[in-house]
C-alpha cells in the first residue's frame, strides 16, 4: 500500500480528497450509534420539517433540520452511511466474484463461452426492476434480498468486457508464449491474464459501487428498494423529493451525501487504475 | 461468416425461450392477480370463476404448456388489467420509449466522444479536469433527482420547459437528458481511459516514432482499439437505457413502456409482464449480435467461423 | 481542434436555447387561451380501458363520469339523486323499478331507453365481458316494462341496488353502436350520454373531451376537459405551480401544504370517505386474542394528535370503519378517547403489564402514519416492527392469510352505505375477516337482507356498539380529499372523491 501510494502523484487534490472522504464516511459508518445526536427513527412529531440550524425557524438540537416526520436529518444520514456503502459494497464483491470468474472462463473457452453468453445475455434482457420484484415477493422484502438482487444483475458487465480483453488478449505473444512453453490453462488464467485485466476490473467495479449506490436509490423511488423504514440514503432521497419544493433540505443533505461518497469512489478508481496500470503512466 | 451470423441467430432464438420461462415463472411467484383486480367487496365465488377464465386454477406445468404454446403461435396473451392483447398495448407505448432512449443516447454521444477524445489528448490540463469533474459529479446523482431538479429549475422557476408528457421537442429536453446523463459520463470516462491506455502503448509509439502525425495514429490506430470497450459498453446501455427509462418516464410522465412495465407490476399483470420483458429482450438480442459482429469489423485480431 | 469543438457545443447550446425559447411562447399563448375555455385535471394513473363495464378502477371512473351517465346520482347532501332515472323504489323483496328520462340521447344520436338498461346490466353480467365489476351481480335479470320503465330482479334481496347504481356498474351504454363496433371498437372510442364526448386517448398521457352541447342538463360551461397523467406527486405539485394542470388530485397531505404556498394555487380540502383503521387479527393465539389489549391499544394511541401533525389536520376522527357520511352510521357512539393510563391499566389486566412484542405489515406509501403508529404503541410497551411492501404484496399478503397480526388498511364504501364498509371484514366467512363473532354474524344477516331502513339502521347501529366494546380494529379516521386547483377555476369535489368536472368552470 505504501509503495503504491509513493508511485502515485502525491500532489493531485482531487485524490486526496476522495481519500479522505471516503476514510471519514467509512468512520461514520463505524461509529455511527455514538455520535448520533438521536435515534435515526425517533419522532418529534411536533418538530417536523424544522429547516437546518443556520435557517431561521429552526429549533435548536436538530443541526441539519428535520424530515417530514421530526426525525433528526443529521443522525439518519450517519446511520445511512452504514446502510448504503454496505449494500454498495457488498452487492459490488458479489457480482464481481461472479463475473470475473465467468467472464475468464468464457473467454478462454469456447464451451463455456457458449453457454454462459447465453446466460448472459438473459441476464442482461432482464429488466432489474423486475427481478428486484420477483425477489422481494418471493423472499420477502429486506436488505439482504436487494443486495443480492443488485450482486446479481450486475455480474454481466465484468464477464463481458474480461471476455473481450481475454479474447483480445488470447492472440497476443506473451499468451501464445507461455503456452508454446507448456505453462497451464489455470496457471495461465489466474497468474498471467487476471493480473494483465486488473484494470478494466477495477475500473468497473469503482464504477459499480457507485452505480449500486445510485441504483438503491433508483429502486426505493419505485418503491421496489430497502424497506421504506430503513433510513437509507436512497429512501431518505426518495421521500425527501416530494418536499424539495419547500423542505428542500430532507433531500438536498443525502443528495450531497450520495455525491460526496459515489464521487469519492469514482476518483479513487482512476488513481487505482492509474497505479496500477504501468502503461498508462 | 455467414454460418456465424446463423448460429448467433439460432442463440438469440434460444436465449429469448430462456427469457420467456424464466418471466413465465417468475410472474406465477409474485402472487394472485385476482385478490388484486378485483375490490375487496367481491366474494370467494367470484375469485375462483375469473381464476377460472383466466386459466389461473389449472396446474402450473399446464399453464407453461399453453404459455409457450401461445408464444409459438404469436399469441401473447390478453392484459388482466386492459383486457387488450399485451402485444398491441406494449408496441402501442414502445415508440415513446424508443423516442426518449435515442434522444439519450444521441445526446451521450454527441457530448460524450469529443469530450472523451479531448480529455484524453489534453490529459491533466484544465480541460481534462473541468470535463472529468463535471463527468464525475454527473454520475454520482441518481436519473430520478436530477429530473426533479431539472424540472424545480427549468419548469417551476425559470418556466422554460414544461414539467412533462410528450409532445415536442421542449418536452424531450429534460427526460433526454435526465437519462442520458449517466451513459454520458460512462462514455466519457471508458474512452478517456482506454484511449489514453491505447496512446501508451508500443504499436503507437512505434507508429509516433516513424513520424506519423498525431491526428493520423489517434484517429487510425488508437481510437480504433480504444473503441472496443466503448462499443461493448454501448450495446450493454442500451439495456440500461430501456432499465433506466422507468425511473425517468415515472419522473417526467412520460407515456412509455417502462411506466407501463411499473403499473402491471403494481397489477400483478402476469401476461402484460411477460410480454414487456420478451419484447425488450427480443430488442436486447438484436442490439447483442450487432455488436459483437462490430467487434469483428474494429478488431481484426478475434476471428469467427 | 480545440476551437472547432468549442464551436460545436455553442452550436449544440444554441440549438437547444432556441427549441426552448420558441416553445416557451407557445406555452404562454396556450395557456392563455386555455383558461377561457379549457380544463386540465391531472390524476396519478390513466384509465386501464375507457369500456366503462370492464373497469373497476377510481382513476378510470373519474375519467368515464364525465362521459357517461349513471342511473343514479348523488346531490349536494349525498342523497341518492335522479340521473338517467327520475323514479326509483322497491316493488317487492327482490325487485327495484326505476323509471327513465325521456329526453337523453347517446352521443352518436342514439336514444337511451329501457332497452339500454337492458342492455348494460346483461352485457356487464355476461361472463364473457370479464367485468371486474361484482356489486350487480346480484341482479338475475332485467325486465322492460315499457319503453322507458324498467325492474331489477334480484336473486335475493339486495337492499343497496340504487346506491350501486352511481357509480361503476350503473354505468349506461349505447346497445347498437357497441352491437354495430363490436367492443374492441368501443373501447377505443367510447360514446355514452354524458356531458363531454371523447376526442382522443394518448395512454399513459392524456384523454381529452369536448363539450356535448346536446346534454340533457345542459351543455357543460367548459368546450375542452382533459384529463392529465402524472404518476409523481413531485411532478404534479411543478406542473400545477406552472399552471399546465388546473386541478391536481390525489395530494397527499404534505404535498397540499407546499401547494398552499404558491399564489396561484387554491388548497381545497374536503370531506371524503375514505376510511383507515388497522386491522387486528384476532383468529391467532396470542395478547391480540384478548379484547382488553385491543381495547388497550385503541386507548393508547393519540390518533387527534397524528391527525393534526402527520396528516396536517386533514382527516377526520371515525369512532369504527364506517364515514360519518354513510348510511348506518351511529353518531351516538364515540371514539375512543386517548388514555395512556387506562391502556396501561388494561394490559395490565389481560397480563401484560410490561407490553409485549408484536409485527404490523403497511404499504410503502402509508410509512409515515403507521410509524406514528407504531411509535405511539410503543409507549405503553408494545413493541411494533414496521413491515413496508408495495401495495400489490401487502394485498396478497392478507388474501393468503400471510399478514402480520396487525395491518393498515383503507376502505372506500363509495355507495355510502355501511353495508360495503362491513362486507368483506364483518362476518366471520368473509375474504378478510379477522374476528369470529357470532352475534356479530347475525347482525350481518340482517343488514344484508333486510329492505327496511329502520331494521338495517338498528342492526347496523347494534354492529358499531359491539366493534367498539370487542374492539377488532384499531379505528382512526376519515381522509379529506385533497385539491389543488388554480385561482381561477371553480369546481366544487364530492365525498366519494369522483372527478365530476360537469360544473367545473372558470371564472
Amino acid at each position: 500500500m505504501i509503495s503504491i501510494l509513493r508511485k502515485g502523484n502525491i500532489g493531485n487534490l482531487f485524490n486526496w480528497f476522495s481519500i479522505i472522504i471516503l476514510v471519514l464516511f467509512a468512520i461514520i459508518a463505524i461509529i455511527a450509534p455514538f455520535i448520533s445526536p438521536y435515534d435515526p427513527n425517533a419522532q418529534e412529531l411536533t418538530a417536523r420539517l424544522k429547516p437546518p440550524a443556520w435557517i431561521d425557524g429552526s429549533v435548536s438540537g436538530y443541526l441539519l433540520g428535520t424530515d417530514n416526520l421530526g426525525r433528526d436529518l443529521l443522525s439518519r444520514i450517519l446511520y445511512g452511511s452504514r446502510i448504503s456503502i454496505l449494500i454498495g459494497v457488498l452487492a459490488v464483491i458479489i457480482s464481481g466474484v461472479i463475473g470475473a470468474v465467468i467472464g475468464l472462463l468464457s473467454g478462454y473457452y469456447r464451451t463455456v463461452d457458449a453457454i454462459m453468453m447465453r446466460i448472459a445475455d438473459i441476464q442482461l434482457a432482464f429488466p432489474t426492476i423486475l427481478l428486484a420484484l420477483a425477489i422481494v415477493a418471493v423472499l420477502g422484502g429486506g436488505m439482504m434480498n436487494l443486495i443480492i438482487v443488485l450482486g446479481i444483475t450486475g455480474w454481466v458487465q465484468y464477464a463481458r468486457v474480461i471476455r473481450s480483453e481475454v479474447l483480445s488478449m488470447k492472440s497476443s505473444d506473451f499468451v501464445v508464449a507461455a503456452r508454446t512453453i507448456g505453462v497451464s490453462d489455470g496457471r495461465l488464467l489466474f497468474r498471467h491474464i487476471l493480473p494483465n485485466i486488473l484494470a478494466p476490473i477495477i475500473t468497473i467495479a469503482t464504477f459499480q459501487v457507485a452505480s449500486t449506490i445510485i441504483a438503491e436509490s433508483s429502486l426505493s423511488f419505485l418503491g421496489l428498494g430497502v424497506p421504506i423504514n430503513i433510513p437509507s440514503w436512497g429512501n431518505m432521497l426518495s421521500q425527501g423529493q416530494l418536499y424539495i419544493g419547500s423542505a428542500w433540505w430532507i433531500s438536498l443533505f443525502p443528495g450531497i451525501a450520495i455525491m460526496l461518497v459515489v464521487l469519492a469512489i469514482n476518483i479513487l478508481g482512476d488513481w487505482i487504475r492509474d497505479l496500477f496500470d504501468p502503461k498508462s503512466k | 461468416m455467414f454460418s456465424y451470423i446463423l448460429r448467433r441467430c439460432i442463440y438469440a432464438i434460444f436465449v429469448l425461450l430462456g427469457v420467456a420461462t424464466v418471466a413465465f415463472f417468475i410472474a406465477r411467484l409474485t402472487g394472485d392477480p385476482v385478490a388484486i383486480m378485483l375490490p375487496p367487496d367481491a366474494t370467494v365465488e367470484q375469485m375462483n370463476h375469473l381464476r377460472a377464465q383466466l386459466g389461473m386454477d389449472k396446474p402450473l406445468v399446464v399453464q407453461y404448456g399453453m404459455f409457450i404454446w401461445d408464444l409459438v403461435h404469436f399469441n401473447m396473451g390478453e392484459s388482466i388489467r386492459y383486457g387488450e392483447p399485451t402485444l398491441s398495448l406494449i408496441t402501442e407505448r414502445l415508440p415513446a420509449t424508443l423516442e426518449l432512449a435515442g434522444a439519450s443516447l444521441i445526446i451521450a454521444l454527441i457530448v460524450a466522444i469529443p469530450a472523451g477524445i479531448i480529455s484524453a489528448i489534453k490529459r491533466g490540463t484544465w480541460f481534462d479536469r473541468l470535463v472529468m469533474s463535471v463527468v464525475l459529479i454527473g454520475q454520482s446523482m441518481p436519473v430520478f433527482w436530477v429530473g426533479i431538479l431539472l424540472i424545480l429549475l427549468f419548469s417551476v422557476t425559470w418556466r422554460l420547459l414544461p414539467t412533462g408528457g410528450i409532445g415536442g421537442w421542449e418536452h424531450l429536453i429534460m427526460p433526454a437528458f435526465a437519462l442520458g446523463l449517466h451513459m454520458m459520463a460512462l462514455i466519457t470516462r471508458l474512452l478517456r481511459s482506454s484511449l489514453i491506455e491505447a496512446l501508451s502503448s508500443d504499436y503507437i509509439r512505434t507508429a509516433r516514432a516513424k513520424g506519423l502525425f498525431p491526428r493520423k495514429v489517434i484517429g487510425k490506430h488508437a481510437l480504433r482499439n480504444s473503441l472496443l470497450p466503448v462499443v461493448t459498453i454501448v450495446g450493454l446501455q442500451i439495456g440500461a437505457l430501456l432499465g433506466g427509462s422507468v425511473v425517468t418516464e415515472v419522473v417526467f410522465a412520460w407515456p412509455g413502456v417502462g411506466q407501463m412495465i411499473i403499473q402491471a407490476i403494481n397489477n400483478r399483470d402476469f401476461a402484460l409482464v411477460q410480454t414487456a420483458i420478451i419484447l425488450l429482450a427480443g430488442i436486447f438480442v438484436i442490439i447483442n449480435l450487432i455488436v459483437d459482429l462490430l467487434y469483428v469489423v474494429i478488431d481484426p485480431r478475434i476471428q469467427y467461423k | 481542434m480545440k476551437s472547432k469543438v468549442l464551436a460545436f457545443f455553442l452550436i449544440v447550446f444554441l440549438v437547444l436555447a432556441g427549441c426552448t425559447s420558441s416553445k416557451s411562447k407557445d406555452n404562454s399563448t396556450a395557456s392563455s387561451e386555455k383558461k377561457r375555455d379549457s380544463l386540465v385535471v391531472a390524476q396519478a394513473s390513466d384509465a386501464g380501458t375507457l369500456d366503462p363495464q370492464k373497469q373497476g378502477k377510481m382513476p378510470d371512473m373519474n375519467i368515464l363520469i364525465n362521459m357517461f351517465d349513471t342511473l343514479l346520482t348523488r346531490d349536494e347532501n349525498n342523497k341518492l339523486a335522479p340521473g338517467l332515472a327520475t323514479e326509483w323504489k322497491a316493488i317487492d323483496d327482490t325487485t327495484w323499478q326505476f323509471k327513465l328520462r325521456k329526453d337523453v340521447k347517446f352521443h352518436n344520436g342514439e336514444p337511451f331507453n329501457a332497452e339500454a338498461v337492458k342492455f348494460s346490466i346483461d352485457r356487464l353480467n355476461n361472463p364473457d365481458t370479464k367485468s371486474p365489476i361484482v356489486e350487480l351481480k346480484t341482479v338475475k335479470e332485467v325486465v322492460v316494462i315499457d319503453e322507458y320503465t324498467v325492474n331489477l330482479v334480484t336473486s335475493a334481496s339486495d337492499p343497496i341496488l340504487p346506491n350501486k347504481t352511481v357509480l361503476f356498474g350503473g354505468v349506461m351504454v349505447p346497445p347498437n353502436y357497441i352491437k354495430e363496433k363490436g367492443d374492441d371498437y368501443f373501447a377505443q372510442h367510447p360514446v355514452g350520454t354524458g356531458p363531454y364526448k371523447f376526442v382522443s386517448w394518448q395512454k399513459d398521457h392524456q384523454v381529452v373531451m369536448e363539450a356535448n352541447p346536446d346534454y340533457f342538463r345542459g351543455a357543460p360551461k367548459m368546450k375542452k376537459l382533459t384529463f392529465r397523467v402524472i404518476p409523481n406527486l413531485a411532478d404534479m405539485v411543478a406542473a400545477t405551480k406552472t399552471g399546465e394542470v388546473d386541478i391536481a388530485t390525489s395530494l397527499t397531505p404534505d404535498v397540499a401544504t407546499q401547494l398552499k404556498s404558491d399564489s396561484n394555487v387554491n388548497v381545497i380540502s374536503t370531506p371524503w370517505i375514505r376510511t383507515f383503521y388497522m386491522v387486528i387479527d384476532t383468529t391467532k393465539e396470542g395478547p391480540m386474542a384478548k379484547k382488553e389489549v385491543r381495547q388497550a391499544m385503541n386507548y393508547a394511541v393519540n390518533v387527534k394528535q397524528i391527525i393534526d401533525t402527520v396528516l396536517g389536520g386533514h382527516a377526520q376522527r371515525v369512532a369504527t370503519i364506517v364515514p360519518s357520511q354513510n348510511f348506518g352510521v351511529d353518531k351516538s357512539i364515540k371514539p375512543f378517547k386517548y388514555n395512556i393510563e387506562k391502556a396501561k391499566k388494561l394490559l395490565a389486566q389481560a397480563g401484560y403489564p410490561d407490553g409485549f412484542s408484536t409485527e404490523m405489515d403497511a404499504n410503502n406509501l402509508d410509512v409515515d402514519i403507521v410509524q406514528a403508529i407504531a411509535a405511539e404503541l410503543g409507549k405503553v410497551g408494545i413493541k411494533v416492527k414496521v413491515n413496508l411492501m408495495d401495495g400489490a404484496t401487502l394485498t396478497n399478503n392478507i388474501a393468503a392469510k400471510k399478514a402480520s397480526p396487525l395491518y393498515y388498511l383503507g376502505n372506500t364504501g363509495w355507495t355510502m352505505d355501511a353495508l360495503s364498509n362491513f362486507q368483506s371484514y364483518i362476518k366471520s366467512d368473509r375474504r378478510y375477516n379477522a374476528w369470529k363473532n357470532a352475534e356479530a354474524d347475525k347482525l350481518v344477516d340482517i343488514e344484508e337482507q333486510s329492505i327496511d331502513s329502520k331494521t338495517r339502521l338498528d342492526a347496523f347501529s347494534q354492529i358499531q356498539k359491539l366493534l367498539i366494546d370487542e374492539s377488532p380494529y384499531l379505528f382512526l379516521y376519515q381522509l379529506d380529499g385533497l385539491y389543488g386547483m388554480s385561482k381561477d377555476v371553480e369546481w366544487k369535489p364530492n365525498v366519494m372523491g369522483v372527478l365530476n368536472m360537469y360544473n367545473a368552470s372558470i371564472k
